[in-house]
């Protein structure tokens, strides 16, 4: 069962899917220990390459991207088209510094 | 709550030899008097205090005290500079968890002008202000992070 809904929440996009050495899609465990708080868990989406040096909103959670724009108005209203009245905004900078 | 570690596009190095790092970075609310804003909070063990950048302050209309000035000094010799404020209500809310709480003194820092996007747009959520008041487990194995409040946590209603 545990492994069904891994594999379900795996499928739901190809973002989801390993991409490197140490992400945790091939690691994130959907369990249900004392059933609290664990489900929660999911992995957020990742900003696709073409969206580098974009604003992108997020979902009030950060899990799901809502709109994105070359300037912070231009994202704020693609989210507000969107639906989300709470977004987060983050520049999407490609390669970053460590 | 549990918020799951989100993916960073860097530079691969020896000891990391890919292009993607998994941090954690949790979705928090600033309140203020003018306003609220969502931000991206870096969970950082490593942070005394907890710093906004200087522009949310201006954005929620927080006061900033010129009497009290901040100066910070990262590991690598970096420096930020900014000011203090105080009484900044923060939220970390989950489905219908949710928790408020205030920070009396924080510091509000200019950006370095070598700060990167990311770093423009994260705060860093440290002892002072957070680490305080949570207990906070890593979770490297499912990349996430659990967050459960301690016993030094006071509920702010809002």
């Amino acid at each position: 069962m545990l492994e069904q809904q891994r594999s379900d929440a795996a499928s739901q996009s190809p973002e989801l899917k390993p991409d490197s050495t140490s992400g945790p899609s091939s690691q994130v465990h959907f369990d249900a220990v004392g059933g609290v708080d664990v489900d929660h868990a999911t992995v957020p989406q990742s900003i696709p390459r073409a969206l580098a040096g974009c604003w992108v909103a997020w979902s009030a959670d950060g899990l799901s991207i809502v709109g994105s724009g070359t300037t912070l108005q231009d994202a704020a209203e693609a989210a507000m088209t969107a639906g989300e009245t709470d977004p987060i905004f983050e520049r999407a900078a490609g390669v970053l510094r460590r | 709550v549990m918020f799951p570690f989100r993916p960073c596009d860097v530079e691969p190095s020896p000891a990391h030899p890919s292009n993607r790092i998994w941090r954690p970075i949790v979705p928090i609310r600033i309140v203020g008097p003018s306003g609220t804003k969502r931000l991206f909070g870096l969970l950082d063990t490593g942070a005394d205090e907890t710093k906004l950048p200087m522009g949310v302050a201006s954005d929620l209309g927080i006061e900033i005290d010129p009497q009290q000035p901040a100066r910070f000094q990262g590991l690598a010799g970096q420096q930020a500079k900014g000011f203090y404020g105080k009484d900044v209500c923060f939220e970390l809310r989950q489905g219908q968890k949710s928790y408020r709480w205030i920070i009396a003194k924080i510091a509000f820092l200019y950006d370095p002008p070598d700060a990167n996007e990311e770093e423009k747009i994260t705060i860093t959520l440290g002892h002072v202000g957070f680490f305080r008041y949570f207990n906070v487990a890593f979770d490297h194995q499912r990349s996430r992070v659990k967050i459960r409040p301690n016993g030094l946590f006071r509920h702010h209603p809002g």
